[in-house]
């Protein structure tokens, strides 16, 4: 019989558009080539996915009142904490998610700490008591999200932080394993006390664009040399990007521009027109919005260089595997590229801390022409899903068989 | 093969009324470019509607430069020489330009004081005007898409992009291109900038001052966006930037750097000052011919905010309540711009100052001359300037010049002029007062300035242009 793993998460990866969506349905198809049959709950926001998206068992996270204080208060931007209280609730969503679960589990796999208190609950029924629990983290979340409240100047939220702190630290000591993305993260995740951390570093599905995709892309993109940013709307996404990239971009030449794509277009429109510079920015920007993967793999194929403009937090961006995959110049912070300090060798791959440094180096690779290619693309292979999450269903089912009937 | 020199004479071939300012630079060195006998000249001017540089005949230019001499409308351009035939089609006026139009024939048929106040009514109303503008263009293009989708979800602004190429520029690689006019209005530097990727030419321009991006309040709404891109893509077309003064170098400098853009080499040119000086034996006009009996000082600009004539205004009417006798009459030479109809309507107003203050508009070359020769001194309390023209006419006419020391100012004048803060009252009513009090100061400094200033001559200003785009062929 096939060892069984139920996926835990905040959203849904049936049809993945932003990171950890994209992450989560490469560690279930990692899981199902290694022999695993898995199953999925997510707890998602309502509105926040359209219905093609959702998987049979995922949740909405209703919108009442009850639901969305927090201690009796409304906090923004912590409905992911808020979600992992009501789905362990027996008032809230867990009849529901009791009704769905498969009578046999092996490892529960809680995808970021939001729904530990559910597997914890699953666990202490009598059915599942022998369950193994594996973090997943994506990040060290009690930092950045402390960064995206400050940005959006949420004062009133220490406890709802230390809740976080605590969930996060939790997880980390309850879970028989937990995976990290980055190096530097698995080592807090042991100094948190983690019995056992391993790396799964976040990596990219190489992409083949269609030539008529391609062909349609060129007359719609600027001729001369450009660059690309792919962005979901996820607040450290936008809110940092004015400090990284400073306010002005007079560092784009008149013909080339700053495309972006994805739901951070608007907000980077935004942050580009409150500036003294505003015509000047919006003359530079072409805003793709969300477009299809099809279209993506295109625009990305095009792309001379992209921009990382990552200002701070833990983890690791699945843009910027992409971006260093793709053989054009990347162009990012060093917060950027934590996770891929190994491919700081690759000459088209430049750091870059400040406004300024920004600003020349983007200024240099948009008149330099493309980086040529075949160079390091041994190494560049090394980023693939396959490979970045082939250790987690290995470390697991060795974790499960080590300890059967434990 | 050797290089060729383009000037873009666009600005002047759409003036029709005495060069002055930007236009004169333009046009002077249009002037020296086809008399001096030089190599390699060519002219251009730039078709915006169709984004088009076309080429344009020596003759049309010779035509050009006499009208603006004869201050009569330039006449078209000859068609067999351009390349293509110039297009029959109306100058592309922007819907904004067409209802500002519209509007201000309408108000121009108001009685005098409804005017003012319709004028002001409308300009605290800008804003919601440009707004409803863009709404109506986003409809439109919402409308559009809707209708027929182009498949790619837009820019919320509208984004020109790159214009689509009907004819080449008329240039070759390693060319040179210098465009001296008044290229925000007349010009695209993101085409221009596309154009020379193509073709690899060189690129020559000029930056008068950063004022509208760096003190847009001395403006007619909110600029400074609009030239701040104007002044990127001018840094990223030119080889060379051509500044009027070292305060404009080191605006432009700081700006450019601020904007993140490149910084080009920049040199700085000294303008002419020679005064288009009529024929003595012209005939004065009526409100110039009355001045001749009586003791006056003048203010040669547009009169604008930024010019500061309230300043004196406010000066004249503390030496007027204290009591002086003898005060010159203060002449302000220029028409009225925006942002002073409270200063106009105080003018007319103040009975206090009335008989003490003159407005002349509209002032002939020969009347210019003649006001420089017999004005006691000049005075020029311009909050900011990219050089000060004004205070190099007047050195030049031997006139003393009562000045405020911003800018490039101290530059233009030396220390052949005074300088006050162009804020403090006070000392301005002093030192005209004291002026007033002792002409044998004001004979002394004349002489001073007799032999010791050197005026900038227009033939100086094009040859430094032209050599400035010769050592250009040699980078």
């Amino acid at each position: 019989m096939k060892p069984v793993v139920l996926l835990l998460s905040t959203y849904p990866y049936v049809k993945p558009q932003h990171g950890g969506q994209i992450r989560l349905a490469n560690i279930a198809k990692a899981y199902k080539s290694a022999g695993w049959h898995v199953e999925n709950i997510a707890i998602f926001p309502v509105n926040g996915y359209p219905k093609e998206s959702l998987g049979p068992n995922d949740l909405p996270f209703p919108v009442t009142q009850e639901w969305r204080r927090f201690k009796g208060r409304k906090i923004p931007l912590i409905d992911d904490l808020l979600s992992g209280m009501y789905a362990a609730s027996n008032s809230g969503g867990f009849p529901f998610i009791l009704e769905r679960l498969p009578q046999h589990i092996n490892v529960i796999h809680v995808e970021q700490p939001w729904l530990w208190p559910l597997a914890v609950k699953i666990k202490g029924l009598l059915a599942y008591q022998n369950v193994r629990l594996v973090y997943g983290s994506q990040n060290i979340e009690t930092p950045l999200k402390k960064d995206i409240l400050d940005s959006f100047n949420i004062d009133d939220c220490a406890d709802a932080l230390e809740a976080i702190e605590l969930l996060e630290k939790q997880a980390v000591q309850e879970a028989d394993i937990c995976f990290a993305v980055t190096e530097a993260d698995r080592k807090t995740l042991l100094e948190f006390g983690a019995k056992k951390a391993c790396l799964a570093s976040n990596g990219i599905n190489p992409w083949q664009a269609n030539p008529d995709d391609l062909e349609r892309w060129k007359q719609k993109l600027p001729t001369a040399p450009w660059i690309l940013y792919v962005a979901s709307a996820h607040p450290p996404n936008f809110t940092g990007f004015g400090r990284v990239v400073g306010d002005s971009l007079g560092f784009i030449p008149p013909d080339s521009r700053l495309v972006v794509a994805g739901s951070v277009s608007e907000h980077i429109y935004h942050a580009a027109v409150k500036t003294r510079w505003s015509s000047l920015n919006i003359s530079r920007l072409q805003l793709l919005h969300t477009i299809s993967n099809d279209d993506l793999a295109a625009v990305k194929s095009l792309a001379h260089a992209f921009l990382l403009p990552i200002p701070h937090g833990g983890g690791s961006n699945i843009k910027t595997a992409e971006a260093i995959y793709s053989g054009a110049y990347c162009v990012g912070t060093t917060s950027a590229f934590r996770g891929y300090e190994n491919f700081a060798v690759l000459p088209e791959v430049m750091t870059a801390d400040t406004p300024f440094e920004y600003q020349r180096i983007i200024k240099d690779v948009l008149q330099q022409p493309f980086p040529l290619r075949g160079n390091k693309d041994e190494l560049r292979q090394t980023l693939s899903w396959d490979r970045c999450l082939a250790s987690i269903p290995e470390n697991v089912l060795s974790f499960v068989r080590d300890n059967h009937g434990k | 093969m050797e290089n060729n020199i383009w000037l873009d004479v666009t600005t002047t071939l759409n003036w029709n009324r005495p060069a002055v300012g930007i236009i004169r630079v333009e046009a002077e060195t249009a002037s020296y470019f086809l008399n001096a006998n030089l190599p390699n000249i060519y002219f251009c001017r730039f078709d915006l509607k169709n984004k088009e540089y076309l080429k344009v005949s020596r003759g049309d230019v010779q035509k050009a430069l006499d009208t603006i001499r004869m201050g009569k409308p330039s006449v078209a351009p000859e068609k067999k020489d351009a390349l293509p035939p110039p297009p029959p089609a109306p100058p592309f006026v922007s819907i904004e330009q067409r209802v500002k139009n519209v509007v201000l024939r309408v108000f121009n048929l108001f009685p005098r004081r409804a005017r003012q106040k319709a004028l002001k009514f409308a300009s605290d109303r800008l804003n919601g005007y440009y707004a409803a503008v863009r709404s109506y263009r986003e409809i439109r293009l919402a409308v559009q898409e809707f209708i027929s989708p182009s498949g790619i979800v837009p820019s919320p602004p509208i984004v020109d992009g790159v214009a689509q190429v009907k004819q080449p520029p008329p240039f070759k690689t390693d060319d040179i291109y210098i465009s001296l006019g008044l290229d925000w209005d007349q010009k695209d530097y993101e085409y221009l900038f596309s154009e020379k990727r193509l073709i690899n030419f060189k690129v020559l321009l000029i930056c008068y001052d950063i004022i509208p991006v760096k003190y847009q309040h001395l403006f007619f709404g909110e600029v400074a966006p609009l030239f701040a891109r104007y002044f990127a893509n001018l840094a990223w077309c030119a080889d060379e930037v051509l500044c009027i003064s070292e305060c404009t170098k080191r605006d432009l400098t700081l700006l450019l750097a601020e904007l993140g853009t490149p910084i080009p080499p920049m040199s700085v040119i000294k303008l002419g000052c020679e005064l288009p000086y009529g024929n003595s034996q012209d005939q004065l006009s009526p409100e110039v011919a009355s001045l001749a009996e009586t003791k006056f000082i003048m203010l040669v600009s547009t009169i604008e905010r930024r010019k500061n004539h309230e300043i004196l205004y406010r000066a004249y009417t503390r030496l007027v309540e204290k009591g002086v006798k003898k005060i010159p009459i203060l002449v302000f030479v220029g028409m009225p711009g925006w942002g002073v109809s409270e200063l106009m309507s105080d003018l007319k107003l103040d009975f206090r100052i009335r008989p003490h203050i003159r407005m002349l508009n509209h002032v002939s070359d020969g009347d210019l001359a003649w006001l420089y020769r017999n004005t006691e001194f000049t005075v020029f309390p311009s909050l900011y300037e990219g050089w000060g023209i004004p205070v190099a006419e007047s050195l030049a006419a031997g006139k003393f010049c009562l000045a405020s020391n911003t800018a490039s100012l101290p530059e233009v004048g030396e220390d052949l002029v005074e300088y006050i803060d162009p804020w403090d009252l006070p000392a301005w009513a002093e030192r005209l007062e004291w002026y007033f009090d002792h002409p044998e100061e004001i004979a002394r400094k004349e002489q001073r300035i007799r032999n010791e200033y050197h005026p900038a001559s227009w033939r100086d200003a094009a040859s430094f242009v032209f050599n400035t785009a010769q050592k250009l062929t040699e980078r």
